[in-house]
């Protein structure tokens, strides 16, 4: 609609012109038509002139038939101005109507023809690309076809090398895993005979502790009255026999009854029952024991 | 669960790799018991046959505390008299700990030396070893005074053989019936004669210096309380009041005498400042109160009162107040004595119809019997608090008997003729 008008701008003009005549005329055409208007409730005196009634009625209808004529004559005049205004005006709508139907035609024609060119644009443009694109392709192609048949070759010769070298490698692991395996078998048993030995050490100090505790316990005098919680440590030093070489306290209780009482016990007690075997009554040499009554 | 835990702990320990003295016995159970002790007989140097057999009398001492287990003499190995003399081997195969050796020689007519030693077996060395001279009259003492030492070497705690006991004695019957304070030595040996009367004598109480004796006598033919010197026998009457005096207990002060005075229509206990005999009333009570006994610190007494029904021990405090109950345990706890530290009170416990000694711990409340008797009235601590001594029926007469504090060891004293009533033990020093 803009556009039209845009481009039609005289006609707008007329078209507008038109219109305002139309308005003003209409306007002053209501203004036309009789209109007997009186004051409501106005009492207007009357001034009567007594005439022959036939005579009025004769000049009445003539002057009514003039009256008739003339407002015909005026009807048929608006009419015609009607007419013409409204012929105008369905001229330029239709010579709008065409000129914007023109207008589009032409748009649309020429964005036809943009797009033509654009897609031919493209089209030579994706013709020249995937022809470049082939072309690369082929020439990446041959040389990854040559780069291969180069690695090839040289992991086949890398293969060779290391095939032989593994060779050689795993003969050498071979005989050294041999000789771990050996060695390990070896260490293995040794440590058995040694987990064995230091089981049958553990049994036979835990059976002469037992004797030993029991004969001190038999001959440990506890003090009357001593506090509870009292402990004391003793070491003990004794000669193959049994026998108590020193027997002394090493941690006191703070009770000097109790740590001779704990002292005493020991030495009441021996000769303590030492087993004969010289590697298990090693640790029966020096040790400890802790008094501590529950 | 013992030998487990026990073996656990000496694995572990020798694992640790302990370099030296990796093996470590724990010891939980001991033996609670006399300690076995070898008493030679004393050797004797002198005119004729030993005056005294102080080992025997050191060897009763020991063995009356219930701490030693003197070993019999027919099982001694040997008799040596002096330490060069001494083979330990020989006493450790009899398991004794230790050894006690001496000799007693003639110095002059009448006169001795006394020399002891004490070893230790097991360590081969001698503890201690002294030498006193003594009159024939002090031998027996000397014995006493080397138990002491035995005693406090060994225990660590004082000794309590070289003492006192008061007690009252009857004799004859009817119109010859006789009451005598006495004083013994701890053993009972060596009585003394302090007062003869053919009217009852009755609550002797020592001063705190061991010098004086309060008592109650009825010479007059009512009870008049009296205060003797011991050494000089010289006397005098603190309280003649109309109707009750008696119960008379010194306090640790010396200064004043806790007694029982009827002189306001009901038995009370009241307390007499000696030098000035000003009285002041302790208890206001309808019931009896009486047998006051002072706590060491001087700052409470306890007495016996049947206020809540039958006889029971209450304590007050010195100034007065109001007296609290400390026994609940049966019908009838009596005759407090309370122990030199305080922390014990010995009493007569009824039950059953049966009086016996026991003794109330302050501290956790608990009462123990440690008497088996019928009639056991009258306990009284030693002055260390390791024993009680007290009279016991024994016959339609009684005897005096002196029990260990924790029950273990109970024995009669043997030698008192006639019935013996009211032992109390003397304080230290005398």
């Amino acid at each position: 609609m803009w556009q039209v008008i845009r481009e039609n701008p005289r006609a707008v003009l007329y078209a507008l012109l038109m219109h305002i005549v139309l308005l003003v005329l209409l306007v002053f055409s209501l203004d036309w038509t009789p209109k007997i208007s009186r004051p409501a409730g106005q009492k207007v005196p009357i001034e009567a002139t007594l005439v022959d009634q036939r005579q009025l009625d004769a000049i009445a209808e003539r002057k009514l038939a003039e009256e008739r004529k003339a407002e015909e004559a005026k009807r048929q005049q608006a009419l015609e101005e009607q007419r013409k205004v409204e012929a105008k005006r369905k001229a330029e709508a239709e010579a709008k109507q065409k000129a914007e139907a023109e207008a589009k035609r032409k748009a649309e024609q020429a964005a036809k023809q943009k797009a033509e060119a654009k897609r031919k644009a493209e089209a030579a443009a994706k013709q020249k690309a995937e022809a470049e694109a082939k072309r690369k392709a082929e020439l990446a192609a041959k040389q990854k076809a040559e780069a291969e048949a180069e690695a090839k070759r040289k992991a086949e010769q890398a293969a060779k090398q290391k095939a032989e070298a593994e060779a050689k490698r795993k003969a050498e692991a071979e005989a050294a895993a041999r000789a771990r395996a050996e060695a390990e078998m070896r260490a293995q048993l040794e440590a058995e005979q040694g987990r064995l030995e230091e089981q049958r050490v553990q049994s036979v100090l835990g059976e002469y502790v037992g004797y030993i505790a029991d004969k001190v316990e038999r001959n440990w005098l506890r003090p009357p009255g001593s506090a509870a919680g009292l402990k004391c440590t003793v070491n003990v030093k004794l000669i193959p026999g049994g026998d108590v070489v020193s027997a002394r306290v090493v941690q006191g209780s703070g009770d000097p009854l109790f740590d001779d009482s704990a002292e005493k016990a020991v030495l009441r007690a021996a000769p303590l029952p030492v087993p004969d075997d010289p590697s298990i009554a090693k640790h029966f040499r020096d040790f400890n024991f802790v008094f501590k009554p529950l | 669960m013992r030998d487990m835990f026990r073996s656990l702990v000496f694995v572990l320990l020798l694992q640790s790799g302990l370099a030296h003295a990796g093996l470590t016995i724990e010891i939980t159970q001991g033996v609670e018991g006399a300690v076995p002790i070898a008493i030679v007989p004393f050797g004797w140097s002198g005119a004729g046959a030993a005056p005294e057999n102080l080992a025997a009398i050191i060897s009763s001492d020991l063995s009356r505390s219930g701490r030693f287990d003197p070993l019999p003499d027919r099982d001694l190995v040997a008799h040596p008299t002096d330490a060069a003399m001494v083979k330990f081997q020989n006493w450790r195969m009899l398991s004794v700990d230790n050894l006690v050796i001496g000799q007693v020689s003639q110095t002059s007519a009448g006169q001795y030396s006394v020399r002891f030693e004490l070893f230790d077996v097991y360590r081969g060395k001698q503890i201690i070893g002294y030498s006193f001279p003594a009159g024939s009259q002090d031998l027996r003492r000397v014995a006493h005074h080397i138990s002491d030492l035995i005693y406090e070497k060994l225990t660590g705690e004082k000794g309590a053989f070289n003492t006192q006991i008061a007690y009252v004695t009857t004799t004859g019957s009817g119109k010859g019936k006789t009451y005598t304070l006495l004083v013994a030595d701890s053993d009972g040996y060596s009585p003394q004669t302090i007062l003869r009367s053919n009217q009852p004598l009755m609550s002797p109480a020592w001063s705190a210096d061991g010098r004086q004796i309060a008592y109650v006598t009825f010479e007059n033919k009512a009870a008049e309380i009296y205060l003797q010197d011991v050494a000089s026998g010289s006397r005098r009457k603190v309280a003649s009041f109309p109707g009750v005096n008696g119960a008379p207990s010194w306090s640790p002060d010396g200064r004043r005498l806790a007694l029982t005075l009827s002189q306001d229509g009901n038995p009370e206990i009241y307390i007499m400042e000696v030098a000035s005999r000003a009285l002041k009333r302790l208890t206001t009570n309808p019931a009896i109160d009486t047998e006051p006994a002072w706590a060491p610190d001087g700052k409470s007494l306890v007495f016996t009162s049947d206020r809540g029904g039958s006889p029971q021990l209450y304590r007050i405090a010195s100034w007065g107040g109001q007296p609290q109950r400390l026994t609940f345990e049966g019908k009838y706890n009596a005759g407090a004595d309370i122990s030199p530290d305080g922390s014990k009170i010995a009493m007569v416990h009824g039950n059953n119809g049966s009086y016996r000694i026991a003794v109330l711990d302050l501290k956790s409340g608990v009462t123990r019997v440690l008497t088996d008797g019928r009639l056991d009235e009258s306990p009284s601590f030693s002055p260390n608090g390791s024993m009680i001594i007290y009279a016991t029926d024994a016959g339609n007469r009684g005897v005096m008997a002196a029990v260990s504090v924790d029950g273990r060891f109970r024995q009669r004293l043997s030698i008192q003729a006639g019935d013996v009533r009211e032992p109390v033990w003397s304080p230290f020093g005398k």
